[in-house]
């Protein structure tokens, strides 16, 4: 990566063009884990390239352009799943509902394509998925989920642990759910053919 | 399921994720970031216009510094027109059992220099009607150095001083004037030359500076 902080001003957007090549499409799929909506990962991906493009100077070397990218990307996820839209779904006066927000599988994805297994997945509850994402799909160590999603590694982990089990029980319930059919599709076959 | 054969479908998972995200690119979302960040500093206020409220403010300031110190030099002057006596209004009585009235007090400003003479006039009006004797107060208080006249018709009422707290000063047409010289009391007689018509006293009461 070139030294982008010492670039001149009128350099700016030539880093911002740099990071988009660099980091845009695993911002987009950061942002999809969280929206679910195709939609508006894109449009939340662009914003975040514009905070990038406007804290540009500000931005300290504490941590990797990456880190402070993805952690750009979670908070507006987080910010845009906290909104007054998201929030109307939810029973005037339910607060509980409210805190359940992240823990809970979403309410509003799209039907997500691919394979059975990546849809359950996406099935998961927000923190879940998404540190099981990170984790499995694009090799980060939880210390490094940890800083991007402003969560303890203690955290991390649990959630990882937990996300690995509720999508065994699913996948498992699945399996006995497309068990149970092809049997009962089987016997309906074999009274029909005796018929 | 064990563990090991969830994480056989966890890279299955994988392969689907890379499959789902296969026609996803960011690329042509970046025309439109730059696109978004080219208008933003075009719609951002330039240097000018940033600095421009504080500028105004300070000239507002300016302006009001200007004005309270040429107010604070010549009070009176901004708004008054020469031929006009500055006037100060009368104080409130200083308690309700001793009616002492200060009233009627102007300034005398020296026009030719721009000054104010630091020497206060009280000047008290008096009228005769028809069959009595018409003086503003009964009471009056004064600082020692001021002056105090009497306006009026001189040749109906007599103005007779019955102390040494006052002095007279030589009388004026129609404006008897008397120095309050030092502190004490005096009574000012206003004698109608009708003796029909009652007389007046007028209580004057001379303070300290």
């Amino acid at each position: 990566m070139p030294s982008l902080s010492t670039a001149p001003q009128d350099k700016r957007s030539q880093q911002l063009e740099y990071l988009m090549r660099r980091f845009g499409d695993q911002v987009l799929k950061l942002a999809y884990y969280y929206v679910q909506d195709q939609q508006l990962a894109e449009d939340i991906s662009q914003e975040v390239f514009f905070r990038v493009y406007t804290n540009l100077d500000r931005f300290r070397q504490e941590s990797s352009y990456f880190t402070w990218i993805y952690r750009i990307t979670v908070n507006l996820c987080r910010d845009h799943l906290r909104s007054a839209a998201f929030r109307r779904l939810i029973p005037w006066g339910d607060t509980h509902a409210l805190e359940k927000l992240e823990s809970e599988p979403d309410q509003l994805p799209e039907l997500t394509d691919g394979g059975e297994v990546w849809r359950q997945v996406m099935n998961l509850p927000v923190n879940y998925r998404v540190v099981l994402a990170l984790f499995y799909f694009h090799d980060l160590p939880v210390k490094e989920i940890a800083r991007i999603t402003n969560m303890k590694e203690g955290t991390v982990r649990v959630n990882l642990s937990r996300a690995r089990k509720r999508l065994k029980d699913n996948l498992v319930q699945q399996g006995v759910q497309k068990n149970a059919g092809q049997k009962a599709e089987c016997k309906t076959k074999t009274s029909t053919s005796r018929s | 399921m064990r563990d090991k054969k969830l994480n056989a479908k966890l890279k299955q998972a994988r392969v689907e994720a890379e499959d789902f995200f296969a026609g996803w690119s960011f690329a042509p979302l970046r025309e439109k970031v730059q696109a978004k960040v080219h208008s933003h500093w075009q719609q951002r206020p330039g240097l000018r216009l940033k600095l421009w409220p504080w500028a105004a403010a300070a000239l507002l300031l300016f302006v009001t510094l200007v004005v309270y110190q040429q107010s604070s030099h010549q009070p009176l002057a901004l708004d008054r027109s020469p031929q006009e006596p500055p006037v100060q209004y009368p104080s409130s009585p200083q308690n309700n059992d001793e009616y002492w009235l200060s009233f009627f007090h102007l300034t005398q400003p020296d026009w030719q220099q721009g000054k104010l003479l630091a020497v206060v006039h009280i000047i008290i009006p008096y009228q005769i009607n028809p069959d009595r004797l018409i003086v503003p107060a009964t009471h009056l208080q004064l600082k020692r150095g001021q002056y105090l006249s009497f306006v009026g018709d001189q040749d109906q009422v007599e103005i007779i001083l019955d102390a040494a707290a006052l002095k007279p000063l030589p009388t004026r047409k129609h404006s008897p004037q008397f120095y309050a010289a030092q502190s004490g009391r005096a009574i000012i007689l206003l004698e109608p030359k009708d003796k029909n018509i009652p007389g007046q006293k007028l209580f004057v009461i001379i303070s300290e500076q």
